[in-house]
């Protein structure tokens, strides 16, 4: 089963997400982690790619842009497509992903039904449109 | 005479040596006194005068004491004079010599002692003269200007010397002289205001005159007493103390041509120079005694102190005005930090800190002059002229015309400037203009022709005429005093220091916006992120509610959860416009020539879309291009239009009209709607932050919206204006710039 790996402190963006997830009934699975550590971890140990990574930049330990960049030098999982998902809308923070070879950035859904469409933007883009390499 | 005269001889100059006539050892005194020089030591007589020698019987080529000439008396005297060291006190005594009562003045050279000695005053008692000295001196110290100053002492010396003339001669800054006071006989022709070349008075004669400060000529026709030298061993006598000297024979020739035949002059010293002179003349033979001399000496001296005091109160006083004013000059620039308005709008102006008739100031390639000045063309061709000439911040002169021709036609404004630079390469500079002074001047003779060569007797002539001769000085201005350029200098010292320290006041106030825009982005991402983050929770659990639990909750409990969320969503929209508005100030602008027809039909769509409840009519005129940042010209039609249906009335097709007029230098856009309108006293209150009418407070809106608006165009250099009419609409213009940059 396709997979969405979520990296997201957040507890109540968290709940949003699986909350949706759950009702729309995705035929995908969510992972989520709370820091960098665990998210990176499991990348280390599991051999099969995810179809997109959701990155929140503002995370507690490793940062979303040291996670970025450590994801884009890596030659293995240089290729997951990773969508920015950050509450910034500051214009250094946009290129620096960007620079970092970001495939997406989107500004965070407000509430559980923004929350909702975006998941669905993304399962439909990302997992159905998207040919990975 | 004896044979092989052992006399001085005395070389009369000719042209060439003319200021180097040997004057102080001329070899011959007047015949009214008689000479002797003795050794200081040994008291042996080295030097004696013809018509003194003549009235011995002895052979003079032998050694020769003072005391077989001299009685003890007389010894007794120089010996109290050498053991003292100070012949002053004792000069002027009463002796008995030869039988006669004779006043003996004795000075010292080296170690020659000269002895000379004089007819005894007879016409005067000391006490009555005291009381003449007195009451001359009362009056010339109670005298109230400079002026009256020099009137009053030269008629009191008049008065105590019976000359028939007496003038005060003063020096000019090339030892031309001018008299500037007289006192004469009424039947002689006033000599008040003439000018003498410096000829007249040669350099050595006036070093002559700065020691030996009195000076008397009994007789211009006398026969001159030749000077005995004992030892004949060609070393002349130094005669620079002595009240004997005999004259040039030029300057009595000069004398003579004048008609004068007697004259009695009195050196002023002034700081250490002689200033000038108390010059007496006498038609007729005239000899006063030493007493009387040392007299008008005294009076010349407290003369001196006297115009010190004046003159320099004088300058005093006019240095302090120039400075006072100067400071004035200096406080108007701080008021407003703004050089040129302080020097030019205010009471005090440029001219006010000297004696200059008219000023201009460059500053910035800003011009603004005052009083008489030549033009701004004029002026900055002037400036060119003084850079040529590497001026250094400071250049002055009095006869502009002679280095810059071109102010020949304007002397009558500039003839005389004083420049000062305000920045480096004199740029920068302010300049002050003193009018040429066409002066006439009156010479006593012709000043071109005062010597003639005389061929017959192989020197020169003093000139035959002392006709008055008149000339006009051209091109030139009155002088540049110290004082007048001390305060320009003070004025440019205040405002360089004022420039350097408004130069600091802007680095500071940059390193300040440098830091609130430092201070503005960490604000900007707290509002982005902080408050949006709590705000997609509360958003998030009013939804789960509504979505998973409704079945638990009853209606009401619903419309309330629904006005969380909505008033959430109202929060979002206030977070991101003032997101926006913080944005605008700090975003390069890339300016373009936006294509703002597009903006127009794109956003004609979306309002379209978002009011489907309403019914909509737009109306486009032209739509010229502007020159503006993309994203900002789309806010900014983005909220007036949007406002346009916002504000709309109920029930009624809204009307929105847009359209561009294009000018040489602008382009002017109108958006009109036939909405509720607005008093239009709330006009400025529609553009401020936060401010919303109070009779739309039922509408959904930030409050700013149009301050938003206003500040993109405040920053694009342009102009927004309103007019409304309550219940008939309202027309939004704003205008841009079409060449920003230009």
């Amino acid at each position: 089963m396709k997979r969405i790996l979520l990296v997201e402190d957040n507890p109540d963006y968290q709940l949003f997400f699986k909350l949706k997830f759950d009702e729309l009934a995705l035929d995908a699975k969510l992972l989520t982690f709370s820091d960098g550590f665990s998210f990176l971890t499991h990348l280390a140990e599991e051999a099969c790619l995810p179809s997109v990574i959701l990155l929140d930049l503002d995370l507690p330990g490793i940062s979303g842009f040291d996670i970025l960049e450590r994801l884009k030098i890596d030659p293995k999982l240089k290729k997951i497509p990773v969508v920015i998902l950050s509450s910034s809308e500051c214009k250094p923070d946009i290129e620096k992903s960007y620079q970092l070879n970001a495939n997406s950035y989107v500004v965070k859904p407000i509430g559980l039904e923004a929350t909702g469409d975006f998941i669905n933007y993304v399962h439909k883009y990302w997992l159905n449109f998207n040919q990975v390499a | 005479m004896l044979k092989n005269s052992p006399v001085q001889t005395y070389t009369p100059p000719n042209l060439s040596n003319c200021e180097k006539e040997p004057i102080h050892i001329i070899g011959h005194i007047q015949p009214h006194g008689e000479l002797l020089a003795i050794d200081a030591t040994n008291f042996e007589v080295l030097y004696i005068s013809e018509n003194l020698k003549s009235k011995y019987d002895i052979d003079f080529k032998q050694k020769i004491s003072l005391g077989d000439l001299a009685s003890e008396n007389v010894i007794d005297i120089v010996k109290v004079g050498l053991r003292s060291g100070d012949f002053a006190t004792i000069n002027g005594t009463k002796v008995d010599f030869l039988n006669r009562q004779m006043q003996i003045i004795i000075n010292k050279q080296a170690n020659v002692c000269t002895l000379e000695f004089e007819p005894a005053e007879t016409l005067l008692p000391e006490n009555e003269l005291h009381l003449i000295m007195g009451k001359a001196l009362a009056r010339i110290q109670s005298s109230g200007s400079f002026q009256d100053l020099l009137w009053q002492t030269v008629t009191e010396i008049r008065n105590i010397t019976g000359y028939d003339r007496v003038m005060i001669y003063q020096f000019k800054q090339n030892w031309d002289g001018k008299v500037v006071a007289e006192s004469k006989r009424a039947d002689l022709e006033s000599m008040m205001d003439l000018h003498f070349p410096a000829s007249d008075i040669p350099a050595q004669a006036r070093q002559l005159f700065k020691l030996n400060q009195v000076r008397i000529i009994l007789d211009v026709d006398a026969n001159n007493q030749p000077i005995y030298n004992i030892h004949e061993n060609n070393i002349p006598l130094d005669l620079t103390h002595s009240t004997l000297r005999s004259s040039s024979p030029i300057h009595l020739e000069y004398l003579r041509n004048m008609g004068v035949q007697a004259s009695l002059t009195i050196s002023i010293i002034y700081k250490g120079q002689l200033w000038g002179m108390f010059t007496c003349h006498h038609y007729t033979p005239k000899y006063i005694s030493y007493s009387f001399r040392n007299t008008c000496k005294f009076i010349g001296s407290l003369f001196s102190s006297a115009i010190e005091f004046k003159q320099d109160a004088r300058e005093k006083e006019l240095l302090e005005r120039y400075y006072r004013n100067e400071s004035d000059l200096v406080k108007n620039v701080m008021n407003g930090w703004d050089i040129l308005r302080g020097l030019t709008q205010f009471d005090t102006k440029l001219t006010d800190i000297n004696e200059a008739h008219g000023a201009a100031i460059c500053f910035e390639n800003q011009f603004y002059s005052v009083g008489i000045s030549p033009s701004q063309t004029e002026i900055s061709e002037i400036a060119d002229r003084v850079r040529d000439l590497q001026a250094d911040s400071l250049y002055i002169t009095q006869h502009l015309p002679k280095i810059h021709p071109p102010a020949k036609s304007y002397a009558k404004k500039a003839c005389g400037i004083l420049m000062i630079g305000l920045s480096q390469s004199m740029n920068d500079f302010i300049i002050w203009f003193k009018p040429e002074q066409s002066q006439t001047i009156h010479w006593g003779g012709n000043p071109e022709k005062a010597h003639e060569w005389d061929g017959d007797k192989q020197r020169i002539n003093p000139r035959k005429s002392f006709e008055k001769f008149t000339t006009l000085s051209q091109h030139t201005s009155l002088e540049w005093s110290d004082n007048e350029v001390a305060a320009a200098l003070k004025l440019r010292e205040d405002l360089n220091s004022i420039l350097i320290n408004k130069t600091n006041e802007i680095r500071a106030l940059n390193a300040e916006l440098k830091t609130a825009y430092e201070y503005l982005d960490t604000f900007s991402y707290t509002v982005s992120h902080d408050l949006k983050t709590p705000l997609s929770s509360i958003k998030g659990y009013a939804e789960i509610l509504m979505r998973y639990h409704r079945h638990k909750i009853d209606d009401d409990m619903a419309r309330s959860l629904n006005q969380i969320i909505v008033n959430t969503d109202k929060m979002k929209d206030l977070i991101q416009d003032v997101l926006n508005y913080s944005k605008i100030g700090r975003v390069e602008k890339e300016l373009a020539y936006v294509a703002t027809g597009n903006i127009i039909s794109e956003l004609v769509e979306n309002i379209k879309i978002g009011n489907q409840d309403k019914n909509i009519n737009f109306s486009m005129g032209a739509l010229p291009d502007v020159q503006a940042e993309r994203t900002m010209l789309y806010q900014v039609f983005n909220n007036l239009m949007s406002n346009a249906v916002k504000y709309s009335k109920p029930n009624v097709t809204v009307d929105v009209a847009i359209k561009g007029i294009e000018t040489d230098h602008e382009v002017t856009y109108s958006v009109t709607d036939n909405g509720k309108g607005f008093d239009m006293k709330n006009a400025d209150r529609v553009f401020e932050l936060f401010k919303r009418l109070d009779d739309v407070n039922h509408i959904e809106g930030t409050g700013l919206g149009l301050a938003i608006v206003k500040r993109i165009i405040t920053l694009h250099k342009g102009k927004i204006w309103v007019e409304s009419l309550p219940g008939v609409g309202s027309t939004f213009y704003f205008s841009l710039p079409k060449h920003y940059y230009n």
